[in-house]
């Protein structure tokens, strides 16, 4: 296995350099008839990061305990397993960052953001994040040209070995807090072309961990409490079906999302009733094609539909109905064609079209149940050469909203351009300096511009200039250091019309304005690497160092001028590493977040204590005749601090989970 | 880590009033003598709301006097302040409870807690505005009760039913006047009414039906009762009204001005709104209602002070100075500004997040 490994990464590496220039001289091995099992890295774009969660993340459970390991990612997670995650990409809000489940967008046209808490790990190979469409695969859709940043979460594609059509794999993973998430997956090869998966999960949490309250003061009283209302519920299906051939690809998913979780709310002091609930519902399918014809002509086409149904409920709001009951309902229809003309040796162009139409109702009176209709169009075009090559893309963006209840129709247009280019350095070294710029904008979302009271119709996009420049350098060093890469990116932002709530008319009652302005200076650093100490040993690691300086420029009479704008730490960093022994795989993970503040007031009344979370992981695979055994144990949080990310809303402590995978 | 954190605030202090001493010395300074005590609310959810205190005898400011003299905070979204008998009385709305401070040495006595609790069998709480009569305290609550405190046993003595989500308060003459908001009500429906209650039997007597949405409400030394109501933040405007508390009806809707809230010294009401329709550029006004002929006299600030969202307003009762928070875009510090009686600024200083009321204190 060890050698199959060390072999298929040398043939990555040589993949990576002959996608990038033919005439590549880095140490070459011949291979011949040699089959690869697994996936293969394609590290070689600069802007790109990937984690492999089967290496590092076997035990985990959800989407966001990965996310935040890409440096520049700043989770803001509301605590527990059911609590609210999004992502705030290098000082971005997170409405500037797209995700896309295997190459299809994922969108809540309610608020514009992704909850990657619902995000199910089950399945999932691998992520990558992309930064300011720095990517050289332009045989994509027109609306993943949209977004300052591309989160991609990759399911597993079954693969069989030879006489064995069928894969079952049986999981359960439980962990402190009253927490059990059975799994179930099965793929089977239906045909010489056809292949499908199903794969089934279930989550429960209490989520009723301890925490320790803090009441302030010199001697800083404190009591321990339980976190209450934090249970999860949630079951998770996806069907994918599989078509491959020569020239056909075919992928179909139907993904079906149901949950019914307490909202644990902020820890608020003498007060920590919370009986307020959040019932999930998703459901979507989706159909990508492509098709390779003769002349170096590719098809894509893909089509989406979309159902969301959220619940929200509060038996405490002291109204006259005597509780809360909002349903909010959203529907999403999708299509998008491209196509990619790609000269066999330098050039390739891409057209690409989206059609997206998204419609919201809710449950109160005076919402104006609005319907939008979006059309992506972009042409992109990519060329390499021996010693540079460029990637352009102009993307065009129309929006027409009409409001069912009072017909009031607005019509948007935009241009955004991007272009990035990269050289390569040195003659023999694969060192490399890109420099990009994008211009995006973010939609205000349904919520913005229509939601009862709050919602503002004259609300314009908020606009996003961005450029980066990065410096990296891949190299198989030695036997002993076959993968080393350093990444280095500088990046500059000017977000303008920034979208926020400000209360207006009283406090009870904010509404949504185009007032921030933001600049954003930052730098991220990353290496990673792969170490092979002994025979027995091979150690896979990833350091990663963010500095984001993101500084609100609003207005110079206010109080935040030139302060750094909340949650947006200072440094930031992680490390995770995984040592590969004969026996047995060791995991850890290292997560530290600077100071940051928690509004906009840079004042230590305001301050956040930095924290550290410190995991480590231990997992060993059985194999018994043709099954396999997975063990594998998690101790999270060794440091037992309840730190913050949000205000008030303590993370769990010290805690443990145990995963067992059967596979045959 | 909070010791550097303590330290840094103390520094903070000493940074704001641009004067140096010992901070030491300063902290133990900070007793209720003769000055200003701002309470400040905080953003909700964030647990941040602070008492703000400003000695008159050495202009000094300190950012939060319970915090340092109760080594605990206050809680979250505190939301009204009372002096009474000397003793201070603390709405905290989202924690559920009222807390009673001892003036002289400014710790806390009791946190009257609403908690995991039933009163006469129905949940009462989240406690919003005060108001004192004869011996007791007074607080309205959210969930559309008013609670009596006994203010030597510090108990609540018996409640109240009134209309939907309860905010203003004053008592005259043995009655309550309670503002029914109905701000949670459905799809802003608000409320339109008044509840009159007696002190006594603490029932529910009568209905007055006012502007909608009322929530501040003092009385006149004239016998009236003068309410502001918000409006529905759409089509109706915020109003300022005056009751007849004989016939219990609405005897005056002064026309024209924008009512926040407003404050009555003598003959004269001060009553501020904030205009938002050039958004960004918030800007509040502060007008003089001569309240014996019943006519707006114009803008109070004489001097060009510009006050973006006036949040409170207090005049003192000797000297007629008043006293105006500013709380700027409700997520920052706020300050405080005090005029002279003709309307000219005496000086100003920094307080906490949301600065909601003001009280003059002087136990010389």
């Amino acid at each position: 296995m060890y050698k199959v490994k060390l072999a298929m990464l040398v043939c990555c590496v040589v993949c990576c350099c002959r996608a990038y220039a033919q005439d590549d001289s880095l140490t070459t091995h011949t291979l011949k008839n040699f089959t690869v099992y697994g996936t293969h890295l394609d590290f070689n774009v600069p802007g790109k990061q990937k984690i492999d969660v089967q290496d590092y993340f076997k035990n985990a459970m959800q989407v966001s305990e990965v996310v935040r390991f890409f440096s520049g990612v700043n989770m803001k997670d509301y605590g527990g397993i059911g609590g609210l995650k999004t992502v705030s990409v290098r000082g971005l809000g997170a409405n500037h960052t797209a995700v896309n489940l295997d190459g299809v967008a994922l969108n809540d046209c309610q608020t514009g953001q992704i909850d990657f808490g619902k995000l199910s790990l089950a399945n999932v190979d691998y992520i990558s994040m992309l930064n300011a469409n720095s990517e050289t695969d332009i045989f994509k859709s027109a609306r993943l040209f949209s977004a300052a940043n591309t989160l991609q979460v990759h399911t597993h594609v079954p693969q069989f070995r030879e006489g064995k059509p069928c894969n079952v794999s049986v999981g359960v993973k439980i962990a402190s807090a009253t927490t059990i998430n059975p799994s179930f997956l099965i793929e089977g090869r239906l045909s010489r072309m056809w292949s499908a998966s199903l794969c089934a999960e279930y989550l429960y949490s209490k989520g009723n961990y301890k925490y320790i309250m803090h009441y302030g003061g010199a001697d800083d009283s404190t009591s321990v409490e339980r976190r209450v209302n934090g249970d999860v519920s949630a079951f998770t299906a996806v069907l994918n079906l599989f078509y491959n051939d020569s020239s056909n690809r075919f992928h179909f998913k139907a993904y079906d999302y149901s949950a019914r979780n307490g909202l644990p709310g902020a820890t608020i002091l003498y007060n920590l009733e919370a009986s307020q609930r959040l019932n999930n519902d998703m459901f979507f399918l989706q159909g990508k094609y492509e098709h390779h014809f003769k002349h170096n002509i590719s098809y894509k086409c893909v089509l989406k539909a979309n159902y969301a149904h959220t619940e929200y409920i509060d038996t405490t709001f002291w109204n006259s109905e005597g509780g809360l009951d909002n349903h909010y309902q959203q529907r999403e229809l999708y299509l998008s064609n491209v196509l990619l003309y790609a000269h066999p040796k330098q050039w390739q162009i891409s057209l690409s079209n989206d059609v997206v139409y998204n419609n919201m109702s809710l449950n109160m009176k005076d919402f104006p149940l609005p319907h939008r209709l979006t059309v992506y169009t972009d042409l992109a075009t990519a060329y390499h050469c021996k010693w540079w090559r460029v990637q352009a893309n102009i993307l065009h963006t129309y929006v027409y909203d009409v409001t069912q209840l009072d017909d009031v129709r607005t019509h948007y247009s935009q241009w955004s351009p991007a272009v990035n280019m990269e050289f390569r350095l040195l003659p023999k070294e694969k060192l490399t300096f890109s420099v990009g710029y994008q211009y995006v904008f973010r939609l205000p979302s349904f919520n913005d511009l229509y939601y009862t009271n709050v919602g503002n119709r004259s609300l314009k996009p908020e606009t996003l200039h961005q450029v980066v420049g990065t410096l990296a350098w891949v190299k198989s060093i030695h036997l002993k250091l076959p993968y080393f890469r350093i990444a280095v990116s500088g990046y500059y932002h000017k977000v303008r019309d920034k979208i926020v709530a400000i209360p207006t008319r009283n406090l009870f009652l904010w509404g949504m304005y185009n007032y921030g302005k933001v600049n954003i200076a930052g730098l991220d650093a990353n290496v990673d690497m792969q170490v092979t100490a002994a025979r027995w040993l091979r150690i896979d690691m990833s350091l990663n160092y963010a500095y984001q300086r993101a500084v609100d420029v609003t207005s110079p009479d206010s109080k935040t001028y030139r302060h750094q704008i909340p949650y947006t730490p200072r440094h930031s960093g992680n490390a995770r590493a995984v040592f590969h022994t004969t026996w047995f795989a060791l995991h850890y993970t290292l997560q530290i977040v600077g100071g940051r503040y928690r509004l906009g007031q840079n004042i230590p009344q305001n301050y956040m204590q930095p924290y550290f979370d410190h995991s480590v992981g231990v997992s060993r695979d059985f194999h018994i005749k043709q099954t396999l055994l997975s063990v594998g144990v998690d101790v999270l949080n060794l440091a037992n601090k309840n730190y913050e990310i949000v205000a008030n809303f303590p993370v769990q402590g010290l805690s443990w989970r145990v995963n067992v995978t059967f596979k045959w | 880590m909070k010791k550097l954190v303590f330290k840094l605030s103390v520094v903070a202090i000493a940074m704001s009033v641009l004067v140096s001493c010992d901070p030491d010395k300063k902290k133990d300074n900070a007793l209720f003598n003769n000055g200003i005590l701002v309470l400040c609310e905080g953003v909700y959810q964030q647990n941040n709301s602070t008492i703000s205190y400003y000695d008159l005898d050495s202009d000094l400011a300190y950012p939060d006097v319970f915090y340092d003299k109760n080594n605990r905070y206050l809680g979250d979204n505190a939301n009204h302040m009372i002096a009474y008998g000397n003793k201070l009385y603390i709405a905290v709305d989202n924690s559920n409870l009222i807390d009673v401070v001892d003036m002289t040495t400014g710790k806390s006595l009791s946190q009257i807690s609403f908690n995991n609790k039933t009163f006469e069998g129905v949940t009462v709480g989240n406690p919003r505005q005060l108001t004192t009569y004869k011996g007791k305290v007074y607080a309205s609550c959210y969930t559309g009760h008013v609670v009596r405190i006994d203010t030597a046993s510090l108990n609540i003595d018996k409640i109240a039913k009134v209309g939907a989500n309860p905010e203003g308060l004053v008592a005259v003459n043995g009655k309550l006047y309670v503002c029914n908001s109905g701000g949670l009500n459905p799809d802003y429906q608000y409320d339109s009414t008044l509840s009159v209650v007696d002190v006594n039997t603490m029932q529910e007597e009568s209905r007055i039906t006012v502007c909608v949405n009322p929530a501040k409400i003092a009385a006149g030394d004239n016998g009236y009762v003068y309410l502001v109501s918000y409006g529905n933040y759409a089509d109706i405007a915020s109003c300022f009204q005056k009751i007849n508390t004989n016939t219990n009806t609405v005897e005056k809707v002064y026309e024209g001005i924008v009512a926040s809230n407003f404050c009555i010294s003598g003959n004269y009401a001060y009553v501020y709104g904030v205009d938002w329709s050039n958004y960004p550029d918030v800007q509040s006004f502060v007008k003089v209602v001569d309240l014996v002929s019943d006519v707006e006299t114009g803008d109070f600030i004489k001097d060009g002070t510009t006050i973006k969202t006036a949040y409170a307003i207090m005049v003192d009762p000797n000297t007629q100075d008043v006293y105006i928070s500013d709380a700027l875009n409700n997520a920052t510090n706020g300050d405080v500004y005090c005029f002279d009686k003709n309307g000219k600024k005496r000086f100003s200083f920094e307080a906490g997040i949301n600065p909601n009321t003001i009280i003059r204190v002087n136990q010389k």
